[in-house]
């Protein structure tokens, strides 16, 4: 399914307000909206789910204000992220605990990602916006200047956080011994 | 065969990583949820229906007053059978054309 299917849907939506559209939208980026979550939580799926719903509730509010000068999928992942940095900002206001403790407790209570530890231990090497940055290229095949778009920032910073990232992480699975698993 | 350059390998090799761990999450009633959870507006669109039958009815009203719609439907009595059919048939079966190429070229039009 392609952007033009995004597109004939918003106008659905935002012009006859044809509430099974929006529904369409969300069938289709739920599974990917959902799982940049789960990485980003490192596997936490009930704040995934939680923060999901935030970021579908967001866009279905402001979706008046989509211009169609990128790509339906970026500015929705634009929305995810700064829900994503919100919700962090709260969290580290009122919790004043080890987030990787925290992040491991909720890893190990649910059912999708017991058998990811290995790829969250390895994601928590990195700092949250090489994570992103990592995520968003190699999970969700989004390009460089498309994730400078989500995260607002210049396309230089982009190529900063993907290069040390991926050193991070190569160094790491290399230690692991990531092949002879 | 090409030798693969270390940059090269290393990409392949988290392309291979982020590949493994890549899964499909199924809605399992997440969609109907968030369409639950979403903030409902009041619907307005009785102003649209009461603006529009008070334009009607007013209209209505100012032909009938001054004689216009008397003096239309006259005109429309010694009109040609043959100009009357084509000024009535011809937008229709524009619009009607119009509808039928745009949903074959949109498959989702009538779903």
């Amino acid at each position: 399914m392609s952007n033009r299917d995004d597109l004939y849907w918003i106008t659905q939506f935002t012009l006859i307000g044809d509430n099974k559209a929006f529904e369409k939208l969300i069938g289709k980026y739920q599974s990917p909206i959902r799982r940049f979550f789960l990485n980003l939580t490192m596997g936490d799926a009930s704040l995934s789910d939680d923060l999901a719903q935030e970021t579908f509730m967001k866009a279905f509010v402001n979706i008046h204000s989509f211009q169609a000068l990128s790509n339906f999928s970026t500015w929705l992942y634009r929305i995810a992220y700064n829900v994503y940095y919100d919700s962090v900002r709260t969290r580290k206001q009122f919790i004043e605990l080890n987030v990787p403790e925290v992040d491991l407790y909720h890893q190990t209570n649910n059912a999708f990602s017991a058998e990811k530890i290995d790829f969250y231990k390895a994601l928590q090497q990195l700092k949250k916006e090489e994570q992103t940055a990592l995520i968003l290229h190699y999970m969700e095949d989004k390009t460089q200047k498309e994730i400078a778009k989500i995260m607002n920032c210049p396309q230089g910073t982009v190529k900063t956080y993907l290069l040390k990232g991926r050193t991070k992480l190569i160094d790491y699975l290399n230690n692991e011994s990531y092949d002879k698993k | 065969m090409k030798v693969m350059t270390k940059n090269e390998k290393t990409e392949e090799k988290l392309k291979e990583f982020f590949k493994t761990y890549k899964t499909e999450i199924p809605d399992n009633g997440f969609s109907s949820k968030v369409m639950h959870q979403l903030p409902t507006e009041k619907d307005h669109s009785w102003i649209v229906w009461l603006i529009g039958a008070a334009g009607t009815s007013f209209l209505l009203f100012f032909y009938i007053h001054t004689g216009i719609l008397l003096n239309f439907i006259e005109n429309l009595m010694i009109m040609h059978f043959d100009t009357l059919l084509i000024s009535t048939a011809v937008f229709p079966l524009i619009c009607g054309i119009a509808i039928l190429v745009w949903s074959k070229n949109e498959k989702t039009f009538f779903t």
